[in-house]
């Protein structure tokens, strides 16, 4: 089987600084890969690589065999390659709808439809309501984003990447800013994800890492120092001093 | 969503509006004529700045390619007033269409100069080109047929009127179905956050590039009115000038709500005509308290002051 998304050699420098450093990786369909490291490793850097939003120095971006590695972010993104944002990105002056609306008329490409015919507004009611109640805002739809407390704000960053039903799909740390009473909700969210969807996920908290990730990828300084299973990386000596050791202050 | 009735009540304001300023100024058709017109060229204004929110001084530009292309159409083709209207309206879609190839590549302060630039650009050419538009002098001494055959242009501006108010009402409807569509949402997405909407697979730059275009062939169908009911067409119809003025109009009614596009035309142009005829010189300065005052106290326009007051009233949270 095709990995679903295969990093090779993956680089970006400004100037001097390298802030990605030959990355590789590889995700399998049905993967939860943790992505960690300290502050300033790159890790928001490599997801804007990933996606195409960045521009890299060198190396190859593949989603589901196909080099993408040339394709502009847009391209990459309807060919099921979504993320969200660390920082919520909304549709500020609209309501949690049509905030999934947005995301519903690009997966199903109707964003040149000049009329509003029943069939397509059915379709995409259908996609909106589903992601809803997935996250259960069913009785938030109607509220004007702005409105919401933070911990909803994410919910509706996630929702509208899950409306876009990903093939692949990078979270920039989905529970940031959320109270640990509501980060359950999210996180349930992810693990209700369809079985063969590849997830990438940036966090840091450990517990919700070592919870959910089926692999974990550790970067330090634009590298990848160790990438295993969470009981080898639990074990890992340099793991522990660089980041664990760190993070313990 | 709004109630049925509601969007009914919606679509019968600017016949209604119309009806009710005939009343108020029955010997002033062609006040009222000037007025629709604005408007329209005011809601096409919207559609670049208060849906797409791109900030735009070279929007007569348009305006004035629709003016002068329908004033040359009558001329030298065809005097119906109907194919003068299409001619109008593509010469404005193809003037923004070339040019918003360059312009959505820039942003902010960018963008803004190169529409400066580009509507400077065609003020200068249309001055030069004497010979075809008449340069200082404007363009005239064409006459148009009656509108459909049946009914004839008039010296009271009887004709304009309704002319000019059937147009307006078949914008503003037609802009009102367009901003709920799934194009007229991935715009305003498009407003609100750029990135967001390419992280979506949107395509940015060609949804601007439309919505300009569109906008263009909308500001180019004002124009073509404007030309074919005053059968005179001058330079100040593209000038920076007018831009700044038809801004300042869309600023006044609120952006990014079609009602603010009406309501600014209509409140600007009342205002300009009662104090122009009390002081003929300073009547700018009153234009520019209001202004003041607006965008201090009341950055969305006078519509979002009456959603305000109606949600005092009805005592809900105003949206």
């Amino acid at each position: 089987m095709t990995a679903l998304l295969e990093v090779r050699n993956l680089t970006k420098s400004f100037g001097g600084l390298k802030v990605t450093n030959h990355v590789d990786l590889t995700l399998e369909p049905g993967a939860r890969m943790a992505l960690i490291g300290p502050n300033g490793a790159g890790k928001t850097t490599l997801v804007n690589l990933i996606t195409g939003a960045l521009a890299a120095s060198g190396g190859s971006v593949r989603l589901m065999g196909e080099d993408v590695s040339a394709l502009p972010e847009p391209v990459r993104a309807a060919r099921g390659l979504i993320r969200t944002f660390q920082v919520t990105r909304l549709f500020g002056s609209m309501t949690v709808a049509e905030n999934l609306r947005i995301g519903a008329i690009h997966r199903q490409r109707r964003s040149y439809a000049i009329l509003r015919r029943t069939a397509v507004e059915q379709a995409l009611d259908e996609a909106v309501a589903r992601v809803l109640a997935q996250l259960r805002l069913t009785d938030r739809a109607d509220t004007p984003v702005a409105r919401l407390a933070y911990g909803e704000q994410r919910l509706v960053e996630l929702g509208i990447a899950l409306v876009m039903e990903p093939r692949v799909l990078l979270l920039d740390e989905p529970a940031a800013g959320v109270p640990q009473s509501e980060s359950h909700i999210i996180m349930d969210a992810i693990d209700d994800l369809p079985e063969d969807l590849g997830v990438v996920f940036i966090e840091h908290d450990m517990d919700l890492v070592f919870r959910f990730a089926t692999e974990i990828v550790v970067l330090v300084s634009g590298a990848v120092i160790c990438t295993g299973t969470p009981s080898e990386i639990a074990a890992n000596e340099e793991v522990r001093r660089v980041y664990f050791g760190e993070a313990a202050h | 969503m709004t109630s049925f009735p509601t969007r009914i009540l919606g679509d019968l304001a600017v016949p209604l509006a119309g009806l009710i300023l005939l009343a108020l100024y029955p010997s002033q058709q062609a006040f009222l004529a000037q007025i629709a017109i604005t408007a329209i060229l005011v809601l096409s204004l919207d559609l670049v700045v208060g849906f797409a929110g791109l900030a735009t001084l070279g929007h007569a530009a348009m305006f004035g390619a629709g003016a002068y292309a329908a004033g040359l159409y009558a001329l030298h083709v065809w005097s119906e007033p109907l194919t003068g209207l299409i001619a109008g309206a593509l010469a404005g879609a193809v003037v923004a269409g070339a040019t918003a190839l360059m312009l959505m590549r820039a942003h902010g302060l960018t963008f803004l100069m190169m529409t400066v630039a580009i509507s400077q650009v065609l003020y200068e050419i249309v001055s030069k080109a004497r010979d075809v538009t008449g340069g200082d002098d404007g363009l005239f001494g064409f006459t148009m047929q009656p509108v459909l055959g049946v009914w004839e242009f008039d010296f009271f501006g009887k004709l304009a009127f309704w002319y000019s108010l059937a147009v307006l009402w078949i914008v503003f409807v037609l802009l009102r179905r367009l901003m709920v569509t799934p194009f007229g949402q991935t715009v305003r997405a498009i407003r609100d956050d750029a990135g967001r909407v390419g992280s979506l697979g949107g395509r940015v730059y060609r949804h601007r590039v439309v919505v300009y275009t569109l906008s263009g062939g909308i500001a180019g169908l004002a124009g073509a009115l404007s030309a074919q009911t005053v059968q005179v067409v001058g330079l100040s119809s593209l000038s920076v000038t007018y831009s700044a003025e038809i801004l300042v109009m869309l600023v006044l009614g609120g952006t990014g709500r079609l009602w603010g596009a009406l309501v600014g035309t209509l409140v600007f142009t009342v205002i300009h005509h009662y104090a122009a005829s009390i002081d003929p010189v300073r009547w700018m300065l009153f234009i520019g308290l209001i202004l003041v005052v607006i965008v201090l106290f009341l950055p969305g326009g006078l519509t979002r002051g009456i959603a305000l007051i109606h949600a005092w009233l009805t005592g809900r949270r105003a949206p």
